[in-house]
């Protein structure tokens, strides 16, 4: 549903990314998306390409991995992907005090692309 | 040309999150507590907002923020309940973000504020990814949405800080049973205030109010 405000972002931030390392083009952009936060890949690659429109990123192609869900248990130290198997709560000990330490959000990991200066 | 390879490990967020922060000491400075609010369309926002206006308004001087898509009959309800009110038009976005709601803050003047409440969209999904800045998240769970809502959006009871159970009247009517809805709420986030309200009879607006008073007092300290 947001995946809109996800992809405008990612694309500002590869350009800006972009423009500091000296790239000329992009052929590659990838990217993680945590599971937790419910965006579908699919309209991501759709919006990517109304976003890079135009832009050195016009003829790159989206990479995108999603990440597992992870949680670090308060109680017990025990870190556990939540399931609905045991209720979210943690595996371990039964308790539902965690944090969660990965699988949130989405995080640009790489860019690609060819370098302005010959030397 | 040759081809490089740029290993970078930025969150799509940072710049929300950043900003977000830097609304947060701008409104602790300015002794204004930012309050989110928010839940699924038609679980009785507005509604509760004016009643806690009601019982507020002669202790501390209220604003409102309202998000919404379009229109603004929501803005007109709260100015009849004496808060002074500003709509926010997202352009079809389904939620706010830190930006939308500094701009919204710096248009308001939120230094002549105690208490400002920021109405967001009606959306249990999106509103809880984006920081806006605010100094305590609530959510309103309404009886008719049912007692299963925490486990089906788990992220938004776990960024809420009150989680305010609306139209408690209706409840024999829906087969909403209100210890399972406390036990799925307190498994999502354990130890969070839940306050049972029906804002259509007032009933419970008396303890939302306290609690909006403990909250907004420690904010100034």
């Amino acid at each position: 549903m947001h995946e809109m405000s996800y992809v405008v972002r990612l694309a500002e931030l590869a350009l800006k990314a972009a423009e500091k390392e000296g790239l000329a083009s992009v052929s590659a952009v990838y990217a993680d998306i945590g599971k937790m936060t419910g965006i579908v890949p699919y309209y991501m690659q759709k919006y990517y390409k109304l976003a890079a429109k135009g832009t050195i990123l016009e003829n790159s192609v989206l990479v995108l991995t999603e990440t597992e869900v992870l949680a670090r248990c308060e109680g017990c130290g025990s870190e556990y992907t939540p399931s609905a198997a045991h209720d979210y709560l943690c595996p371990v000990c039964g308790r539902g005090n965690c944090r969660i330490i990965a699988g949130r959000g989405v995080t640009l990991s790489r860019l690609e692309g060819e370098s302005k200066d010959e030397h | 040309m040759s081809i490089k390879t740029v290993d970078l490990k930025a969150n799509i967020l940072d710049d929300n999150n950043v900003l977000a922060e830097n609304t947060r000491k701008k409104l602790k400075a300015e002794k204004t507590f930012l309050l989110n609010l928010m839940s699924a369309p038609g679980s009785g926002k507005t509604t509760t907002l004016t009643r806690l206006i009601e019982k507020l308004k002669d202790e501390m001087k209220i604003g409102v923020m309202e998000a919404d898509i379009d229109s603004d009959v929501d803005a007109i309800r709260i100015s009849a309940a004496g808060a002074k009110s500003i709509q926010l038009h997202t352009g079809g976005m389904c939620h706010l973000d830190a930006d939308m709601t500094t701009q919204g803050l710096d248009s308001f003047n939120s230094k002549d504020f105690d208490l400002i409440v920021l109405e967001n969209v009606g959306n249990l999904v999106c509103p809880a990814e984006f920081d806006t800045g605010a100094s305590k998240n609530a959510m309103i769970l309404s009886v008719p949405e049912g007692d299963d809502k925490p486990l089906k959006y788990p992220l938004m009871f776990q960024v809420a800080d009150v989680v305010i159970i609306n139209k408690t009247d209706v409840a024999p009517y829906f087969d909403f049973d209100m210890e399972r809805a406390r036990k799925n709420i307190e498994m999502r986030h354990p130890g969070i205030d839940v306050i049972p309200v029906c804002a259509k009879t007032g009933e419970g607006i008396d303890i939302l109010a306290d609690w909006i008073r403990k909250n907004v007092s420690e904010w100034n300290k």
